[in-house]
């Protein structure tokens, strides 16, 4: 029984950070996504390009590789120092989930009828106030779905940090395995099970706030 | 399109980059020495410090040459890209000497005999006693890069179907315990210290006469001073006996 609390904890240990990636990886990559959307559709041809390409580099690669290339990209190629090993890690899932979270947005805003661009136009809007106004309720409503699914990987993502070493959950679970424990490794899929359960039932919760809202 | 491409090509360009090494040597007062958890060699206690054979031994000789020491962790197949890059400044981890990695960095002497060992589950007791048992065998785990990789690579009589390389050495107990393979081959260190413990208590290990071979302490190419001051301070160890108080404290025949 102590032993079991003590792992319990040790675990939770690891589950914080996971949970430190998740947070800081949402904080940064959901006001990321949105800029890259809006650079992927650009009227200007150049930046329009730009963004194209680096989301088609960004999804197109494993995201273990690009935590690979930030954690050890910099010291090899310029012979600059090293990020500290989770800040490495957040800065490859921010980037990552940033160019997923583009191209969710992106549908999300292509989905509202251009009429209502034209409505707000003859009442005089600006395109910024058409945009925060009239657009952006709308197109959170129609990507809660989609968002929650990534979200929801998010959380199991995190368990690539363990490939420079971060001390995440998984990591201290399978460290136990050369102590001759075993069950820690399958007991961490309770952690996931619970903040995934908490994650669902939020989600659910915006969808019934956003439910009044009917296009 | 052809800006694209340049772009594509830059970015390729870019990437492989990261297989040309800055060179950059040791400095400063801290040697960084890349360890894995690998007992009973490096490992950490229960307050997290690292200790082992070669946790205590790195530390005892950078000690003498004046120098901290701060372990850290790497992952083991990237060991080479950890060293070059700076990340770490030495490996000192029970590391097996092959002819790839004398090529590839700098190795002190040998200052210990490992032998590579068998590790089943105790009913197959009778099952495995001889090198010619493992072409019996269904699935055989070791890990990639390791000194058993290279046994059995060699071995005749075992077909590639039959290998399975992994991440960690001490991975391959979990695989022998769920049966998914029947044969893990690793160092007699680790399998001393692990066959037989916790969970592991049905497995055992088997010395089926494996040639010996030697562990030895990696640097970068350009730090041969160090190389050289540590090779002194190995040998001095070995004669005045402090290598075999720490070999019994570990259980490490030395």
């Amino acid at each position: 029984m102590q032993e079991f609390l003590e792992i319990s904890l040790d675990l939770l240990r690891g589950f914080g950070v996971t949970c430190q990636i998740f947070a800081a990886t949402l904080l940064f990559a959901l006001p990321l996504g949105l800029v890259l959307a809006f650079g992927s559709m650009s009227r200007f041809k150049p930046l329009k390009y730009v963004v194209k390409v680096f989301v088609w580099i960004i999804r197109g690669t494993p995201l273990m590789l690009q935590i690979l290339v930030i954690y050890y990209g910099p010291a090899l190629l310029f012979g600059w120092g090293f990020l500290e090993r989770v800040v490495a890690v957040i800065v490859a899932f921010v980037i990552n989930y940033a160019c997923y979270f583009s191209e969710i947005y992106r549908g999300g805003i292509e989905s509202i009828s251009k009429g209502q661009y034209e409505a707000g136009q003859v009442l005089g809007m600006t395109r910024a106030q058409i945009f925060f106004r009239v657009v952006l309720l709308q197109v959170i409503k129609r990507i809660v779905p989609p968002m929650s699914n990534e979200i929801i990987t998010l959380v199991k993502d995190t368990s690539l940090a363990r490939i420079i070493v971060v001390e995440e959950i998984l990591k201290i679970a399978y460290d136990y395995t050369i102590t001759g424990l075993i069950w820690p490794l399958f007991y961490t899929a309770v952690y996931y099970l619970v903040f995934v359960g908490v994650l669902t039932l939020l989600f659910g919760f915006l969808e019934k706030k956003l439910n009044y809202f009917r296009v | 399109m052809k800006k694209i491409l340049a772009l594509v090509c830059s970015l390729i360009l870019l990437v492989s980059g990261v297989a040309v090494y800055a060179g950059c040597s040791v400095d400063d007062d801290t040697i960084v020495v890349g360890v894995t958890n690998y007992p009973p060699m490096d490992y950490p206690d229960e307050s997290g410090e690292w200790i082992g054979f070669d946790a205590e031994l790195a530390e005892k000789a950078f000690g003498e040459l004046g120098y901290e020491v701060e372990f850290k962790e790497i992952v083991w197949e990237t060991k080479i890209v950890s060293l070059n890059s700076g990340e770490i400044d030495v490996i000192w981890n029970g590391m097996t000497v092959t002819e790839e990695l004398q090529e590839a960095i700098l190795l002190s002497e040998p200052y210990m005999v490992n032998q590579q060992v068998l590790v089943i589950r105790t009913e197959d007791a009778d099952k495995y006693t001889s090198q010619a048992d493992l072409a019996e065998a269904g699935t055989i785990a070791f890990e990639g890069g390791s000194a058993a990789d290279n046994i059995l690579s060699e071995m005749e009589g075992i077909s590639e179907d039959q290998l399975l390389s992994m991440d960690k050495q001490a991975d391959t107990f979990l695989e022998v315990k769920s049966g998914s393979s029947d044969v893990a081959v690793v160092d007699i260190a680790l399998a001393k210290d692990m066959a037989g413990q916790g969970d592991f208590t049905d497995l055992m290990y088997v010395d089926v006469g494996f040639a010996s071979e030697d562990f030895a302490v990696g640097f970068r190419k350009e730090d041969t001073e160090l190389c050289a001051q540590i090779d002194e301070l190995l040998a001095k160890y070995k004669e005045d006996g402090t290598m075999d108080e720490l070999g019994e404290k570990y259980g490490v025949a030395v």
